[in-house]
């Protein structure tokens, strides 16, 4: 702890030194000053406050005043090469914090596929599955649903080993922490192309140190960038591959795009898409680009699509492509606004469509293939991963969006976004651990919120992963938002106390609704208050959304929680008949499962006990 | 809607919105967002000292920076403004504390202070803090004020010019002293022991208080590293006036050591003689101005299964020495 400290405090006084000059960096410094002497203060006076949230507090505030004079300051050294050195400190900074603990998600299998390249020269893990090579990921590894099987028993991975080739000088340096910081390079890579990016479409050096903040040191690239998922380095060539086809430079982009697709063969949905962007000399070429990563994985997987069948690509029920699409708009848990609003700018500014920078353009329509094969998923929202997993290699394009409409926003919608985006970000620093989510419908808020106070405000942030009513509100105001609203309204709702009382407002009636009871309940949400039984399908169990979750109830054991009074059904699942208690009516629920008719007499706490048998329990509605 | 807590401090929030309010149409439209900012912290943190304190950041950030903003240029209205704000924040919380007449009589004062010294960033932290220190209970406490305006006439007619370098600390000066607005009245008269922390340590309570020449054999709890003292109605008492005596090893006990109970309450902290305890060990009560912190002092304990305590046989009359607690942890 106290040599991240150090290191924290040599990263926040590099920062400065390097970025500002004269009047501006005395200015600062001296402000730095006052928020070492503020920490100290509030250090004192809450001395069980735990330190590394503190200390993650304390970071996200420096990085906003670094920020604030990053986009203010009047004598900034200011480039490209700026920004990526900038991402290398920050990033290096937080890469121990993000390893406090053990990698997750499919981390862990690119570590180990590099562990397996490295060691015995091949892509089977079937005896690091068996082995104490299993110990570098720190975690005890099975293989992955689905992980193609060899013909002698070989057991590959599901992942593309291109990532895992590229970990290899870092792995080998460092173990974990290398694999980390070859990630981190391509951060800053990412940064660095970023920023040109801005520069080749004529964005003001005013707007993009303005913006660069919220991409930089904001969700999702800033834990993308310090973990081993291969989203960073897909953005960077991504953006790679829109300034080569601007500049013209057809080497650059196709070399970019044909690793795009090594990384991962769902970027080949992005090669698809640049096909009418393409002369007809380069069509051979690009065609190269789509075969030769499906040649490889054919020799490798036996299959030229890996794990993907033809099943994937079919259009399934179209209501899918709406909960997906606002799913990864405005879902509570995993969606553009709630964990990196400022890309909302981004999509708002599609509607601007013929004023956007073309590069922007570009972008949009590469990725939109791939968007159109990504929403109707079920895995829209990213899985066990952290947060907008899927459209990470999207955000710097959302973000040159974003700029083009930078001057229409007032200083109070940036100031609220800052705010919010400085949030999630200590929060995703602090607790890395809860940047994977169960996607049970619920979010760290409204979980929070409904432990606090008991009821369920979980309800209130739009779901798309468990629809409800919030999902529909949300969908049809984002819709009259960005479609309806014509200039002169957009003028009037510009202003910035009308802003912050509308927020105002939404805040105290979401409070005031919050506390109230409800009229459905899960049992496994965390407004419930569970006295035993456990919950179901167990936490980690793989792909855990695909299922109705629930929580199983024994005799003896109980739960309370608030609800609306009226008749409502109870879905369950029960192997042998059981019987509970709820309100102080005996049910029975029959052997099987389905819903029986229950009735709430009056508003409040309402208790369940379970008196005989099991059940699980799934929600009342 | 929103204010839910029991506190003084949380049912103000819709005074300081207002005041806030009144702050971001003089400077900066985005100082708003902290209002908002008070509202999070009131719904998301329940834990009191914590959320009270985050009420004090928000709030000595968001002035803090309504001084920092370039634009507009620097006015009276926007010094005033500020420095009225400030004092309501300070002063005025809880409402059913306030002195009207002497307080509308401090604000008149610092507007004058901020007047005499050309509106200038510094004057305003100088008005808001002398503002502050001032306990108003005498009335001739205000003399204090009325002084400094005096002498910011004075340097006003000597052309005495302002300097711009005093601006961020200016800005972080007034930053701290609004931090701890939710315990303006202690942090006013015990500023050391605020800005050191006051913690909340386990305790186990004894509440025996000795008049002149009693004296009390304490069974030490297993644990325990210190006991906490304080005096009761020993405000005259000047600071290495023995108050009694711990034995094994005759330890005297001094005013010093602790301070009378009640010593730092508005009311009774001007007439008082008595100086800060040197290992301060008062807990917080109360809120805004009126809060306080008790005059109870730390002495680590000599390791002996009992201990006994003594109180001096000429103690003035009524004056008694008060064993509060045994403390079961060092800090």
């Amino acid at each position: 702890m106290t040599a991240w400290i150090i290191a924290a405090v040599t990263t926040f006084t590099l920062l400065p030194l390097l970025t500002f000059r004269g009047r501006t960096l005395t200015r600062y410094l001296r402000l730095d000053l006052a928020t070492y002497l503020l920490a100290w203060i509030v250090w004192r006076q809450l001395p069980d406050l735990d330190p590394i949230f503190g200390c993650a507090i304390a970071g996200a505030a420096k990085l906003s005043l670094f920020s604030l004079f990053l986009a203010t300051g009047e004598e900034v050294r200011w480039s490209a090469n700026q920004a990526a050195v900038i991402g290398i400190l920050l990033y290096a900074l937080i890469v121990p914090t993000m390893l406090r603990a053990p990698i997750d998600g499919d981390e862990p299998y690119f570590v180990l596929l590099t562990e397996s390249i490295v060691r015995d020269f091949d892509l089977d893990l079937a005896n690091q599955y068996r082995g104490p090579d299993l110990a570098v990921t720190g975690r005890d590894l099975a293989p992955q649903f689905g992980d193609p099987r060899g013909p002698r028993g070989e057991m590959y991975s599901r992942h593309e080993p291109f990532l895992s080739v590229l970990l290899i000088p870092g792995y080998l340096l460092a173990g974990v922490p290398g694999a980390v910081a070859t990630i981190v390079l391509f951060g800053a890579l990412l940064l660095r192309s970023t920023v040109r990016l801005f520069e080749d479409e004529a964005i003001p050096d005013r707007v993009t140190r303005a913006i660069f903040p919220f991409i930089a040191f904001g969700p999702p690239v800033v834990f993308y960038a310090t973990r081993i998922w291969l989203e960073v380095p897909a953005a960077f060539l991504f953006v790679e591959t829109i300034r080569g086809i601007r500049e013209r430079r057809a080497l650059r982009w196709i070399a970019a795009l044909a690793l795009l697709a090594f990384l991962k063969l769902r970027f080949l949905l992005v090669a698809a898409s640049l096909v009418t962007r393409t002369s007809r000399k380069l069509i051979a070429v690009l065609a190269a680009v789509v075969v030769l990563p499906l040649l490889a994985m054919w020799l490798i997987s036996g299959s030229p699509t890996n794990v993907h069948v033809l099943r994937d690509a079919l259009p399934p029920d179209p209501t899918r492509y709406l909960i997906g699409l606002f799913g990864l708009l405005l879902d509570g848990m995993s969606g553009l606004l709630f964990q990196a609003p400022i890309y909302v700018l981004g999509v708002i500014a599609i509607g601007r469509w013929r004023s956007t920078p073309d590069a922007f353009r570009l972008g949009l329509l590469a990725a939109s293939l791939y968007i159109l094969f990504l929403i109707p998923r079920s895995e829209w929202h990213g899985g066990w991963a952290p947060p907008l997993r899927y459209v990470v290699f999207l955000t710097p394009i959302l973000a040159l969006g974003a700029a083009s409409l930078w001057d229409r926003w007032s200083r109070v919608s940036i100031a609220l976004l800052a705010v919010w985006t400085a949030g999630v970000t200590v929060h995703g620093l602090a607790f890395p651990w809860r940047l994977f989510h169960i996607a049970n419908g619920e979010n760290r808020v409204g979980e929070w919120l409904s432990r606090t106070y008991q009821s369920d405000f979980s309800r209130l942030f739009p779901s798309y992963i468990r629809p409800n009513e919030a999902a529909v509100i949300a969908a049809v105001l984002f819709l009259f938002w960005t479609a309806a609203a014509g200039r002169r309204f957009e003028k009037r709702w510009q202003a910035g106390a009308v802003q912050i009382a509308l927020a105002a407002v939404v805040v105290a009636a979401f409070f005031h609704f919050g506390r109230k009871p409800a009229g459905r309940v899960d049992f496994e949400d965390a407004h419930v208050v569970h006295q035993g039984g456990e919950l179901y399908p167990p936490f980690y169990t793989v792909g855990r959304f695909l299922y109705r979750g629930g929580w199983i109830v024994r005799q003896g054991d109980s739960m309370s929680f608030l609800i609306k009074r009226g008749s409502y059904r109870l879905h369950y699942a029960a192997a042998q008949p059981a019987m509970i208690e709820l309100g102080g009516r005996a049910y029975v629920l029959p052997a099987g499962g389905g819903d029986i008719s229950v009735r709430i007499a009056r508003d409040g706490r309402v208790g369940l006990r379970c008196l005989t048998g099991t059940a699980n329990l799934d929600r009342m509605e | 809607m929103i204010v839910h807590q029991a506190t003084p401090i949380d049912r103000a929030l819709p005074f300081l919105v207002i005041v806030i309010g009144a702050v971001a149409a003089v400077t900066h439209e985005a100082i708003l967002t902290s209002a908002l900012m008070l509202m999070g912290a009131e719904i998301a943190i329940p834990e009191e000292r914590a959320r009270l304190l985050a009420f004090g950041v928000v709030v000595g950030i968001a002035l803090a920076a309504a001084i920092l903003v370039r634009r507009p240029a620097w006015s009276f209205a926007r010094a005033a403004t500020l420095t009225v704000a400030a004092i309501l924040i300070l002063r005025w919380i809880p409402l059913e504390n306030v002195l009207y007449g002497r307080e509308i009589a401090l604000i008149i004062i610092a507007v004058g202070i901020v007047s005499a010294l050309r509106s200038a960033p510094w004057a305003v932290a100088l008005a808001v803090a002398v503002v502050l220190f001032t306990p108003a209970i005498p009335l001739r406490t205000l003399a204090l004020p009325i002084v400094v305006l005096i002498a910011a006439c004075a340097a006003a007619l000597r052309g005495r010019e302002t300097r711009a370098l005093l601006l961020h600390s200016s800005a972080f000066v007034l930053m701290v002293m609004l931090m701890f607005f939710p315990w303006s009245g202690a942090f006013a008269r015990a500023l050391p022991v605020m800005l050191r922390g006051v913690t909340i340590t386990e305790r186990e309570p004894v509440r025996i208080a000795l008049a002149a020449g009693q004296s009390v054999e304490l069974q030490v709890p297993h644990g325990a590293v210190s006991i906490i003292l304080s005096g009761s109605n020993i405000p005259k008492l000047r600071k290495g006036v023995v108050v009694g005596r711990v034995d094994p090893g005759g330890v005297p006990l001094r005013v010093g050591d602790f301070a009378d109970w009640g010593v730092l309450r508005r009311e009774q902290f001007y007439a008082s003689r008595n100086p800060l305890p040197r290992d301060p060990a008062g807990l917080l009560r109360d809120y805004g101005q009126a809060s306080w912190i008790d005059g109870a002092g730390r002495i680590r304990l000599p390791k002996t299964p009992t201990i006994r305590i003594t109180a001096r046989q000429d103690l003035p009359p009524g004056a008694r020495l008060q064993i509060d607690a045994f403390e079961m942890e060092c800090r």
